[in-house]
């Protein structure tokens, strides 16, 4: 029966339109049941090897997308290795906690972007033997010359080898504020090339002054706690000594001499810096409501001063794409100790890695290359989706990152910058240190049960656990 | 029962009062979702509640051209039809048929099953994510239709079975008896008199089943791992993800994916109540 | 099974199983069960695809969490085998497995009494063909149909404490609002009201085919009696959509018991653990401390729990069932 039939009909039935849809949903399905395999023939019949890219969507996408195009154009032909960039769905929760699972299933693709460090589950994943690893690339294609030490240095696994590089880098977290709010509250911003209060009696007085001008403070992302984590990791820096962090942020490792603990009296000084901070209304009114997009929200409608976020907030994704109506600059949290300079916080956990279920390792690898060569790196700069973690990278091409992550990015070199605790930490340990800042800002807990909690959990994960 | 034997004006007003004041409650999100899908990302995030200054057709035509490696909605669409639909075909088929030999036989075991149902129900869907995950990588059925729309047959099924029996336990069953007297087998009583009753139950619990297959996110992303498999909701997370959210093609793609079960929902609700106005009665 | 209801017949088309019981007691029974098992042949044959396809997808799982909680495993490399520990990890005071479960209670008990009663109401008002019925019968189910992402976003959005159409709405009108999410004695209760805006389209529609399916005859006859709208609606519609408001009260109680989602999408279960159900729990121990055998664990115990109420509640209500 032909649907002019069913229409010509007076009573059209809702049955005829339910066997319709059927009909057509079959078809489509038979369509796309035969369509993969099809294609795949025809790959094999031309004798060509597909490696596919698995990349998160938003940014990292975007970036392998224009490394695909160039490469099938120019390098396809003369290697026969065609690029194939997968870009699922979902969002970056999910792929974090599920994409290992995908990684160690026969649905695995030939290489992925996958964070470095414990917040993620790289070491579960490169201690599983997932990862291919990478050291010769290291050693053929200089990373070790041209990444940040850190980079290099920071997330080598437990048993020595390297099985990621980083491609971009962000740091974290700054304080954007309103140029607006500081000039009606009459307060001097510090300047880019000392981006930061002198004191944290200069930084309270600003924080007084914006909420008599009628802001109010710092709006921040509490229902994400890993931003009150970020706070808590920029007072470490700020208030404790490098070799104090540097062994907590490696000492759950066995091989690694438990040097410090969790209810050492500076770390619970720094937990009890965040209760006093919440106390005298530093975060703004509700923070613990607010998710980073209300938080970025709040900020950008006007009614709060200062955004608390890291460098992909001054994003072309993000505020950068409000840059018409929100006229925005950055500083840095304050200095809070006389002898320790802030510096920035840099995250070096956005990494590339090939998949041992992958087919074709030495294809990956020529990719791989490319992916991270000055020319992809510059062009990526250029195109402004992130910024690129090699060093040598021409500055005007930098320019693309915009006003306000241009800027930072030229200070990252003068101010220095410093690693985190919270990302290279055991998996177990970050995590659990988001629920307890959570708890700590909630007034749930206090300083020391977060310290007698991440101590307990600190001798579970150097056991074995 | 008319509202004509309500007598006085306060029963109305107490009537009338929560139930439109519950129905802007409800409608006021799908007014917000279809608003903020017609403007651009800048006043999605600025301006959340202001109408469109100029209406944004382009952010649809934006998802349907998909662009760089990124999936077409069109694609996620048909995925999503698919799955649901067969779905909601092979639930519907196996939990009629099992809540009616539960109804309607004292089959020894019954009880057991009952229990069985009941306790499947029990389980957390997330314990179940990874469990299912190796058993359909080992079955090789990962990224296929026939993998997640079996594993959706099983998790929706006792819902389905439990509520369908509910039904089928509160209607009479004097039309069934007559119909076995006239010689009718029990197959036969099953789907010439059952189900056609039935339908009304039968219709609400495939509407319910709808929203949750359409809108199940955890297998759906991690069973359909090839994009040009996955289905509209896993698909409309993309653009809300690190470093960037597309505010205008979040809510264009929501508004996309809600539409069609507004209208399946409309086209189906009419079968749960009477087709007509029942005259001096109603 | 030797007071079956006469209603169940046997396929007239095939010979009854004739031959004479055995006198052995226990080869008697186990005959007479055969026979009764092959005179409930269809019975077998309309319940074994939804037997089968469930004892694949949920049964599996199950027994694999239930050896999986005496594992220790991070969801990828080999797991250990470490007995009990982990049931002692949960049964240990700082687990927080108790103050989840009061949480997941209250959540449970409030969404299902609310949904519940609310969508009867509905139900019977559009059952009643108010002026518009047509009109809240589409628009009350539209939350049921919008995905979690879309809720999570609209509601925090509106309930923002200082930003949100709501408090804008409530300060205007000079009362101090509450801090909804932000605030860790008030986050419970928002979750809550959002769960019941959004899931009482679910029982409305349930209780309306219900209510639809009752025949005509019985209104009119009550009609002819002089029946009010009161007592047709407490002596008809509510004893034959009693068993399905049963069933879906128990429904409500299961889901509200394993919800993850709302909870998820709108406060991560913070602030601090306000909001940490039992399913966030889960979610948070297999996934993201990546202890899968430890998330196996509260899985088991929330089988247990759930099981157990279901059990009491069936319990409780049969006699009411069979009273009416």
């Amino acid at each position: 029966m032909s649907i002019e039939d069913l229409i010509g009909r007076r009573e059209l039935k809702r049955r005829d339109l339910l066997k319709l849809a059927a009909a057509a949903t079959g078809a489509a399905a038979a369509s796309r049941l035969t369509g993969p395999a099809a294609a795949a023939f025809a790959q094999h019949a031309a004798g060509n090897t597909t490696i596919t890219v698995e990349a998160l969507p938003g940014t990292v996408g975007p970036m392998w997308s224009a490394d695909a195009v160039a490469w099938n154009k120019s390098h396809a032909a003369g290697t026969g290795i065609t690029l194939k960039v997968r870009i699922p769905g979902g969002s970056e929760n999910d792929y974090k906690v599920l994409f290992p699972h995908i990684a160690a299933s026969s649905a695995a693709p030939d290489m992925c972007w996958y964070w470095f460090g414990g917040a993620g589950f790289y070491n579960q994943m490169a201690s599983a033997g997932l990862f291919v690893p990478l050291d010769d690339l290291y050693k053929s294609q200089g990373w070790d010359h041209v990444l940040p030490d850190a980079a290099v240095k920071g997330y080598v696994a437990a048993d020595g080898h390297r099985y990621g590089v980083v491609d971009n880098v962000v740091w974290y977290p700054q304080l954007y504020y309103r140029k607006d709010a500081f000039k009606k509250a009459g307060i001097k911003a510090p300047p880019s090339d000392h981006p930061y209060f002198d004191s944290e009696a200069e930084f309270l007085d600003a924080i007084d002054r914006l909420r008599h001008a009628g802001y109010d403070s710092i709006s921040i992302g509490g229902v994400n706690a890993f931003m009150l984590a970020h706070v808590e990791d920029v007072l470490l820096q700020r208030m404790t000594p490098e070799p104090f962090v540097k062994n907590l942020r490696e000492n759950w490792l066995k091989s690694v001499p438990m040097t410090y603990r969790y209810t050492d009296p500076r770390w619970l000084a720094v937990n009890q810096k965040m209760v006093d901070w919440k106390n005298k209304g530093v975060f703004a009114t509700g923070f613990m409501g607010r998710t980073e997009l209300q938080a970025m929200q709040y900020f950008a409608t006007g009614k709060a001063a200062l955004y608390s976020d890291g460098s992909w907030a001054s994003g072309k994704g993000m505020l950068g794409g409000f840059a018409k109506s929100l006229d925005f600059a950055w500083m840095l949290y304050p200095k809070m100790v006389k002898e320790i300079e802030p510096k920035f916080l840099l995250y070096m956990g956005n990494a590339e890695e090939i998949l041992t279920h992958g087919k074709h390792v030495d294809a990956a690898k020529k990719i791989l290359a490319y992916h991270m060569s000055l020319e992809r790196q510059t062009a990526l700069a250029r195109s402004g989706i992130l910024t690129p973690a090699r060093l040598d990278i021409p500055a005007n091409a930098m320019k693309g990152l915009g006003v306000v992550g241009y800027d930072m990015w030229k200070q990252l070199g003068k101010v220095g910058s410093a690693i985190g605790w919270d990302d290279p930490v055991a998996t177990k340990l970050g995590q659990l240190n988001y629920t307890l800042m959570s708890q700590l800002m909630a007034g749930s807990i206090g300083p020391k049960d977060v310290g007698t909690q991440l101590q307990t959990a600190l001798i579970q994960v150097r056991a074995g656990s | 029962m008319s509202l004509a034997h309500f007598k006085t004006i306060g029963v109305r007003i107490a009537i009338y009062v929560p139930l439109i004041a519950w129905a802007a409650l409800v409608l006021m999100p799908l007014l917000f979702l279809y608003n903020n899908s017609l403007k651009t990302s800048e006043q999605v995030f600025l301006s959340p509640w202001s109408l469109p200054t100029e209406l944004q057709w382009t952010n649809f035509a934006q998802l349907f051209d998909g662009g760089g490696d990124a999936t077409s909605f069109a694609t996620y669409l048909e995925n999503s039809f698919i799955v649901t639909i067969a779905s909601l075909v092979a639930v519907g088929v196996i939990a009629s048929m099992a809540a009616y030999a539960l109804a309607r036989f004292p089959f020894p075991g019954a009880r057991f099953v009952q229990v069985l149902f009941i306790l499947a129900l029990a389980m957390p869907i997330t314990a179940l994510l990874i469990p299912i995950y190796s058993l359909m990588n080992g079955l090789q059925l990962l990224s296929s239709y026939v993998g997640i729309v079996a594993v959706y047959t099983g998790l929706w099924m006792p819902f389905s079975i439990l509520l369908l029996r509910a039904y089928y336990d509160s209607m009479p069953r004097e039309l069934e008896d007559a119909a076995r007297v006239d010689g009718c087998s029990d197959i036969g009583v099953f789907i010439r008199i059952v189900l056609p009753i039935s339908k009304g139950g039968l219709a609400s619990v495939t509407i319910v089943n709808a929203v949750g297959i359409w809108s199940e996110l955890l297998f759906a992303f991690i069973l359909l791992s090839d994009p040009n498999m996955q289905t509209i909701n896993v698909g409309l997370l993309a653009f809300k993800t690190q470093y960037q959210v597309q505010w205008n093609l979040l809510f264009a793609a929501m508004a996309l994916s809600v539409t069609p079960l507004l209208l399946l929902y409309a086209l189906f609700q009419r079968q749960i109540t009477k087709g007509m106005t029942l005259g001096a009665f109603r | 099974m030797n007071q079956e209801p006469d209603y169940v017949n046997l396929d007239p088309r095939v010979e009854p199983v004739a031959y004479a019981l055995p006198r052995n007691p226990t080869t008697r029974r186990t005959a007479r069960l055969m026979q009764q098992i092959w005179k409930y042949r269809l019975a077998y044959l309309f319940i074994s695809p939804a037997i089968a396809v469930v004892l694949i997808f949920i049964g599996y799982p199950v027994i694999d969490s239930l050896i999986l909680s005496l594992d220790r495993w991070d969801g990828l490399g080999k797991s250990t085998f470490i007995g009990l520990d982990n049931y002692r990890a949960m049964f240990s005071n700082t687990s927080g497995l108790l103050d989840s479960l009061r949480i997941t209670v209250i959540f449970t008990a409030c969404t299902t009494l609310g949904t519940a009663t609310l969508g009867f109401f509905l139900a019977v008002a559009i059952a009643e063909r108010v002026r518009g019925w047509r009109f809240f019968r589409i628009v009350n189910f539209i939350p049921v149909l919008l995905p979690m992402t879309v809720v999570g976003v609209l509601w925090g959005m509106l309930l923002d404490p200082t930003n949100g159409a709501v408090n804008t709405v409530i300060s205007s009108l000079g009362f101090s609002p509450p801090l909804w999410l932000a605030s860790p004695s008030t986050a419970l209760w928002t979750i809550i009201l959002v769960s019941i805006w959004q899931y009482t389209g679910f029982p409305m529609i349930v209780f309306l085919a219900a209510i639809e399916g009752i025949p005509l005859e019985l209104y009119e006859a009550a009609r002819m009696d002089g029946a009010n709208g009161w007592q047709r609606l407490r002596y008809i519609t509510w004893p034959l959509v009693q068993g399905v408001a049963l069933v879906l009260v128990m429904l409500q109680v299961i889901f509200g018991m394993r919800t993850f989602d709302v909870a998820w999408a709108m406060t991560q279960g913070g602030p601090g653990t306000a909001t940490t159900l039992l399913g966030v729990k889960l979610y948070q121990s297999a996934f993201l401390y990546s202890d899968y055998g430890y998330g196996s664990t509260v899985a088991v115990a929330m089988i247990v729990i759930i099981g157990t109420i279901a059990f009491v509640y069936l319990r409780l209500v049969r006699p009411l069932v069979a009273t009416t």
